[in-house]
């Protein structure tokens, strides 16, 4: 009874609503709902100038390469933090600020970013009153580059306390301290510990929450908006630009590539977990 | 699996259902439209009820103008309350559009602030209600023989749409590094590449006026675009421009690879001095800028001698709007001398009346006259030679898809 509650829950307020967002999209890309007080009628065009222009597959694994990246920097992160940790307190929990960064929204966080890491940032004037480079505008450029790094970085930074805490949680129902002080009892080195011992542990247990995560940081948008570069952007800016451009024809291709980048995302989403349910059961 | 697709097959079915065609509520908003008579019996239909008016709320000086002195004004005197919500351009649009395809009989929002392109759309899907300037009384005031007031990007307004403000680009300049800002796009060329780093542009609205309006100048008259979008003269003019951008962006800002989203960041790269160029497509905003401590006291405003973007910036009312005679209540006191005399003092908003001097009371046309002693910014008087009508649309939506395409991605 409670299942079939949670179930019926479930589907009228997440597939439901998805599905409905879903169609819609593909309703307008596919001229079936008209806007404004043009008659509807079915064309393909929208979909032909969004796979013509190129600008959404660049995005795409822009997008891709972004989030997969900065998945894999938290997590190093947190797995380096890990050991040390345990090895100082096996029983006690993160000191309070750990969970600091986790109470910051995305969009203060790239404000953090940008003060601390523009040409004129904190960082930049530290450095030229230490006489470290003459100028500001010598300073890297971290913000608003080509390659993200800025946003890369403030992903990072929000990301790896929730990772850590997470890696740290299944580590101690996972009694790891004691795998790793029989390991080192043997004779096993830290880095081989960390490599052989946790890491296997850690990862694989909450694969499906960095996954998550992962989704989470597809749908980038505030912090790319304010750190990112202009040259290649992340999906969700480049459908908002179609969506509130100065053309109301572009609106049709922005719902195209909506609709497409949800249909990629949940079938990539399938696969991730397919995977990992696949190595679970090896 | 078949159940989730049964779901998404039931779903596309009710959005087409939802979506189609029907007749009953079109009906009933003819009944809504059919306004008062006189300007008396609109203040009595105003009297006890609320506006809801859409506009951008990224400034906190227009943001004090509206919630200090409009608001409980217009309460005190006409009984009119108003309920701002935040939105601009493509989300007013957005709006109205969604309200259109849910076919409401009534809109939530009664009152836009636009201009220029949302105009053009919001007119392309029959939303603003109209016409109705020459039902405000204030409406005696404004200067209609002016094409920069009468015309919204060639387009006549038609009574659609009230204008509220009128601005003119400019350039603005730190004085402490640049003694002799250039005049002209050659001049702006040398400045450029000889100070590599120190200029760019928001890739934004006002950047996407600059380009305009050198466009205009590249054309060699500042009627060369006057007129319904002409695709063959836009192509070459845009490939001058294109080829012009491209030669001088290595001496930008980040070496032309970024440009700033918008002229916020632009205002904080000028105050730090990263950059010694920033803009503003409003000609007295340097004042207010100054004055809240965002731009430093060095700065100073002009523009190029082939002339630069002049435009206004208007009130819609609703088509579907609840309560359009409060929105109407609310425009006429907007465009009352008194309400436009405050919004033009730099310490309160410092924007351009639409007012004529001529038409005012005498009291009012003094004032005004007071205003325009400006610090950091050139005189309106002393700019207006140079001004520049807004185009058609169309430049501006290709302006910016091609400039994505042949500068930024280039």
């Amino acid at each position: 009874m409670t299942r079939t509650l949670a179930k019926a829950l479930f589907i009228l307020f997440v597939v439901i609503p998805s599905f409905l967002g879903l169609s819609y999209a593909l309703g307008v890309s596919f001229g079936l709902i008209g806007l404004g007080n043009g008659a509807p009628s079915f064309t393909l065009s929208h979909w032909e100038v969004m796979f013509s222009e190129g600008r959404l597959m660049k995005s795409i694994g822009y997008t891709i390469l972004l989030a997969a990246s900065a998945i894999a920097g938290a997590a190093l992160i947190a797995l380096g933090l890990l050991s040390p940790l345990l090895k100082r307190m096996p029983g006690n929990t993160l000191p309070w600020f750990y969970f600091v960064p986790l109470g910051i929204p995305p969009i203060v966080a790239a404000f953090f970013t940008f003060s601390a890491l523009a040409n004129t940032g904190l960082l930049s004037r530290i450095a030229v009153k230490l006489g470290m480079i003459p100028d500001a505008s010598s300073f890297p450029i971290l913000i608003n580059d080509e390659l993200g790094i800025g946003v890369w970085l403030t992903h990072v930074m929000l990301a790896f306390p929730f990772f850590l805490i997470l890696f740290l949680s299944s580590a101690k129902t996972q009694e790891v301290h004691r795998l790793r002080e029989t390991a080192s009892s043997l004779g096993a080195s830290s880095a081989y510990i960390l490599r052989k011992v946790i890491r296997p542990i850690v990862i694989r247990k909450n694969a499906p929450l960095l996954i998550i995560w992962f989704i989470f940081v597809l749908g980038t948008y505030e912090i790319p908006l304010l750190l990112g570069g202009q040259k290649i952007r992340p999906v969700a800016l480049v459908i908002i630009d179609k969506m509130r451009g100065y053309s109301l024809a572009t609106i049709p291709e922005g719902y195209a590539m909506s609709a497409f980048y949800a249909v990629f995302i949940m079938a990539l989403s399938f696969l991730l977990v397919k995977l990992i349910s696949r190595r679970y059961d090896a | 699996m078949r159940q989730l697709t049964t779901t998404f097959l039931t779903c596309c079915i009710l959005i087409l259902w939802g979506c189609g065609s029907s007749s009953s509520n079109e009906e009933e908003n003819t009944l809504v439209d059919s306004g008062p008579q006189t300007w008396e019996q609109t203040l009595q239909q105003a009297k006890g009820t609320t506006v809801q008016m859409m506009m951008w709320q990224g400034d906190p000086f227009i943001n004090a103008y509206m919630e200090d002195y409009v608001i409980p004004t217009v309460q005190n005197q006409f009984g009119v309350s108003i309920e701002i919500s935040s939105g601009q351009g493509t989300q007013i649009v957005s709006t109205l559009m969604s309200e259109q395809q849910a076919r409401v009989a009534e809109s939530a929002v009664d009152l836009v602030w636009i201009n220029g392109e949302t105009f053009f759309q919001l007119r392309q899907i029959d939303a603003l209600y109209g016409p109705f300037t020459d039902d405000l009384p204030n409406s005696d005031f404004i200067n209609w023989d002016s094409p920069f007031i009468s015309q919204d990007f060639q387009q006549p307004t038609d009574g659609y749409e009230c204008p509220w403000g009128n601005v003119q680009y400019c350039l603005i300049y730190n004085s402490e590094h640049v003694t002799s800002p250039p005049k002209t796009l050659d001049e702006l060329e040398d400045w450029v590449k000889q100070h590599p780093g120190k200029f760019t542009f928001s890739s934004d609205f006002t950047g996407m006026t600059l380009l305009k309006s050198m466009l205009i100048n590249m054309a060699g008259s500042k009627t060369a675009l006057d007129g319904p979008f002409d695709e063959a003269k836009y192509n070459e003019l845009s490939s001058h421009l294109w080829e012009y951008l491209n030669r001088i962006k290595p001496y930008f800002w980040r070496e032309g690879k970024t440009f700033p989203s918008s002229v916020a960041p632009m205002h904080q790269l000028f105050s730090n001095g990263e950059l010694w160029f920033t803009m503003s497509n409003n000609d007295g905003e340097v004042e207010n800028k100054v004055l809240q401590g965002v731009l430093p006291s060095s700065s100073r405003a002009y523009v190029l001698e082939g002339g630069t973007i002049q435009n206004s910036h208007y009130l819609g009312v609703v088509k579907k709007a609840k309560h359009k005679a409060g929105a109407q209540v609310l425009i006429n006191f907007l465009i009352s001398p008194e309400a436009q005399l405050r919004k033009a003092d730099p310490a309160v908003w410092g924007d351009g009346t639409v007012l004529e001097l001529t038409r005012l009371p005498a009291q009012y046309q003094e004032e005004i006259k007071r205003l325009n002693n400006r610090e950091f910014a050139p005189t309106r008087a002393s700019i207006e030679p140079f001004a520049l009508k807004e185009p058609d649309p169309e430049y501006m939506i290709r302006l910016n898809a091609d400039f994505r395409k042949y500068v930024i991605e280039k």
